[in-house]
C-alpha cells in the first residue's frame, strides 16, 4: 500500500465516496470521515481534497444535536472555496442555532440547496435568518410532507429565496398526498417576488389554484422542462377553457404523467416540445397538447409510464387507442419508451405493431425498476418476448427498416446516457426469451443498462 | 506482434491490438513506428505483465475509455464498486499481486485495469474501521498523541451508522 501513488489512492477513495453518491454525511463516521482517521497520509490526502467535503447531507436524526453544528463548520471548512450543495432533512427537528451559524458563513457559496421539511412553512425556514443573498445558487428542491386540513402557503417557502439571481432550477413538491378529497388547501401566491423569470427547470406540485397556477407559468419565460404534479386544482374542461392559452416557446421537455395534470394541458402552447413523458391511462393527454400547440413537428421522445394511481388496473383497448394512436400525427418521433407493468405491456407492443407502418422508430426503450434484470418479469415473460420480437419484425422487415437500437433499462430510474454505438448484453441475460428473440435480429443494437 | 522486455528481463510477445490497450504502449508504438526491437518495460516484472496481457487479451476489442472521459462525467459520473464476474475471478490475487497490477495498470495508462484494481481495493476497505483498515494493509498508525486527541474531538459527534 505504501507504494501507491497518491493519485492512485485518491483514485481508490473517490470509488467509495460515490458509492455515497458524493455526499458526505453530517452523523456518521463513514467515508470521507473514516479514511480521514487511518494515518497521516491518509488524512492528509482526504481533507487536502475539497471535492470531498462540498456536498453535504444534514440527515433529520442529525438536525438537532448542538455537535452538528461543529461538524458542519469542520466540512465547511474543508470544502475550500468550492461551491458546495446542502441536502437538509429537518423533519423532525430544526436545525441547532450552531449549525444554522455554521451554514450561514457559507450560504454565499451555496450551489445546490436540497430541505425535506414539514409543513410549518415559517418556522421551516425562518430561522435561517433568509432571506441572504445566494449569488450561485442554481438549483432550490424542496420536498414538504403536507397535513389534511392545514392551508397551503407556497410564498412561505419561496420567499426566503427571493435574493438567488443565478436560480435556474426550482422543484417544490408537497408529499403525503391525501388524495383525491384536495383537503388542504392551498393560499394564493399573487404578488410573490420570485424570480420565475430566470427558470430553466421547474417542477412545482403543490396545492395551487388552476389561475394562480396558469400565472406562475406565464411568467417562466425560458422554461425548458417542466414537470406537472397531481395538485392542479379540480376543474372541469369547460372552467378551463376560458383561461388564457400559456406560451412556452423554449419548453423541450414536458412531464405530464398523472391525470390531474391533463387539465393544464389544455391551456399549454409548447410548440417546439422534444420529450414527453405521459401516463398510458391518460389518454388525453397527447391528444390536448396535438390540439392546442399544432403537430408537435420537433418531438422525438415520447415516453410512457405506468400512472402509480392505477397498479391494480391493466389498460384497455380503449385507453390504448387513444394513447397510441395519436403517435402517427408525430413527423419527427423517433423514440418510443415504455415502462409499464408486465401485464400491460403486450398489449401495448402489439398495438404498436399494428401502428408501425405509419411510425419511423429508431430507437424503442423497454424500462423494468428491478434490481435483478435476470429474474425480471421483462426479461422472462414470454408474452412479452412474443409481443416484442413482433414489434422489432414490423421496423426490421423488408419495406421498412428504421430501427436502429434496442435498450433495455434496469437502471432504477437513472437518467439516461446517450445510446451507444455497440451492443451490451450481460451474459446473465442472454439466455432470457426476451433477448434470445433479439438475437435473431443481426444489425440491431441491443443495449442493457444496469 | 510486438515484443515487451519485463524489468527481470523475459521477454513477451503479444498481438499489437491486444498490447494497445495501454495508452504509453501505443504512443510508443507510434513515436518508434514499426520496428523488432522489444519496448522495454522497466516497471513491470514477468510474473505482473503476465497477468496484465491475460487481462488485455480478455478484453480485447472492447471500446477504450475516451481520454478525456473523465473531465466530461466529472459532475454527472457515479463509480461503483460493481466489478464484471471474469475481472473478479482475474483480480482474485493476494494483495502483493494486487498492488503490483494496480502500479502497472497505472504505469501502463490501462483504464480499465486500474478501475478494476482500485474498486477492488475500495471493496476491501468498505465497512471496516480505521483499525480493520490499518491491520488489513499493514499500514502503521503514525499519529502523534495530539493528532489522535484532536480527531478524537472532532469525531466526537459522530455515531457508527
Amino acid at each position: 500500500m505504501d507504494n501507491i501513488p497518491n493519485d492512485v489512492l485518491l483514485e481508490i477513495f473517490r470509488t467509495l465516496f460515490d458509492e455515497r453518491n458524493n455526499w458526505v454525511s453530517i452523523g456518521n463516521k463513514k467515508t470521507p470521515w473514516s479514511i480521514a482517521t487511518v494515518c497521516r497520509r491518509w488524512r492528509s490526502l482526504v481533507l487536502g481534497t475539497p471535492t470531498f467535503w462540498n456536498n453535504i447531507n444534514i440527515p433529520s436524526a442529525s438536525c438537532g444535536m448542538q455537535s452538528t453544528g461543529l461538524a458542519l463548520e469542520t466540512t465547511l471548512s474543508r470544502s475550500g472555496t468550492l461551491p458546495i450543495s446542502i441536502h437538509l432533512s429537518q423533519r423532525e427537528c430544526p436545525l441547532s442555532t450552531h449549525a444554522i451559524a455554521a451554514l450561514n458563513t457559507s450560504v454565499d457559496r451555496l450551489k445546490t440547496l436540497m430541505i425535506w421539511g414539514n409543513d410549518e412553512g415559517e418556522k421551516f425556514l425562518g430561522g435561517f435568518g433568509f432571506p441572504w443573498p445566494m449569488p450561485q445558487l442554481r438549483c432550490l428542491k424542496i420536498d414538504i410532507l403536507t397535513r389534511r386540513g392545514k392551508i397551503f402557503d407556497l410564498a412561505a417557502y419561496l420567499r426566503p429565496f427571493s435574493d438567488c439571481p443565478s436560480l435556474e432550477e426550482l422543484h417544490v413538491t408537497a408529499l403525503e398526498l391525501p388524495t383525491p378529497e384536495r383537503q388542504v388547501l392551498p393560499r394564493d401566491v399573487a404578488g410573490l417576488d420570485f424570480l420565475w423569470g430566470k427558470l430553466v427547470v421547474l417542477r412545482l406540485d403543490v396545492p395551487m389554484y388552476f389561475k394562480t397556477f396558469l400565472n406562475v407559468l406565464q411568467s417562466c419565460v425560458r422554461l425548458k422542462s417542466l414537470t406537472l404534479g397531481r395538485w392542479c386544482q379540480n376543474i372541469s374542461v369547460e372552467e378551463a377553457y376560458e383561461f388564457p392559452l400559456v406560451l412556452l416557446p423554449f419548453l423541450e421537455t414536458l412531464n405530464a404523467i398523472h391525470p390531474e395534470s391533463s387539465i393544464v394541458l389544455t391551456r399549454l402552447h409548447v410548440p417546439n416540445l422534444v420529450e414527453l413523458t405521459m401516463s398510458l391511462w391518460d389518454g388525453y393527454t397527447l391528444n390536448l397538447l396535438l390540439e392546442v400547440s399544432g403537430p408537435l413537428r420537433a418531438l422525438r421522445t415520447l415516453r410512457f409510464v405506468d400512472s402509480g394511481d392505477f397498479t391494480e388496473e391493466i389498460f384497455t383497448e380503449e385507453s390504448l387507442i387513444s394513447s397510441l394512436d395519436p403517435m402517427t400525427s408525430l413527423p419527427s418521433l423517433e423514440v418510443v419508451c415504455l415502462r409499464l407493468r408486465t401485464a400491460s405491456l403486450p398489449l401495448a407492443l402489439n398495438k404498436l405493431v399494428s401502428l408501425a407502418p405509419s411510425l419511423h422508430l429508431k430507437t424503442i426503450w423497454l424500462s423494468e425498476w428491478s434490481r435483478t434484470p435476470q429474474k425480471s418479469e421483462l426479461c422472462q415473460s414470454i408474452a412479452v418476448a412474443d409481443s416484442f420480437q413482433a414489434l422489432v419484425a414490423a421496423f426490421l422487415g423488408e419495406k421498412k427498416r428504421t430501427l436502429e437500437c434496442v435498450y433495455l433499462d434496469f437502471s432504477q430510474g437513472r437518467p439516461p446516457p446517450k445510446v451507444p454505438e455497440i451492443s451490451y448484453i450481460p451474459e446473465d441475460l442472454q439466455n432470457t426469451p426476451l433477448l434470445q428473440r433479439l438475437s435473431e435480429f443481426q444489425d440491431l443494437i441491443v443495449v442493457v443498462s444496469l | 506482434m510486438v515484443v515487451l522486455l519485463t524489468s527481470d528481463s523475459e521477454q513477451f510477445t503479444a498481438d499489437k491490438e491486444v498490447v494497445e490497450r495501454s495508452v504509453l504502449i501505443r504512443n510508443m508504438l507510434e513515436d518508434v513506428g514499426e520496428s523488432d526491437q522489444p519496448i522495454p518495460l522497466p516497471n513491470v516484472s514477468s510474473s505482473v505483465l503476465k497477468k496484465v496481457l491475460e487481462y488485455c487479451e480478455h478484453h480485447r476489442g472492447e471500446p477504450l475509455p475516451a481520454a478525456d472521459a473523465d473531465s466530461n462525467q466529472d459532475d454527472t459520473r457515479k463509480r461503483t464498486t460493481d466489478i464484471s464476474e471474469w475481472d473478479q475471478k482475474f483480480i482474485n490475487v493476494d494483495q502483493e499481486m494486487l498492488f503490483e497490477i494496480i502500479l502497472a495498470a497505472n504505469y501502463l495508462d490501462i483504464k480499465s485495469l486500474l478501475d478494476v484494481g482500485c474498486k477492488t481495493v475500495a471493496n476491501m476497505i468498505k465497512g471496516k474501521t480505521p483499525e480493520e483498515i490499518r491491520k488489513l494493509f499493514n499500514i502503521v498508525n503514525d499519529f502523534t498523541p495530539e493528532e489522535e486527541a484532536q480527531i478524537k474531538k472532532e469525531n466526537e459527534w459522530a455515531e457508527d451508522r
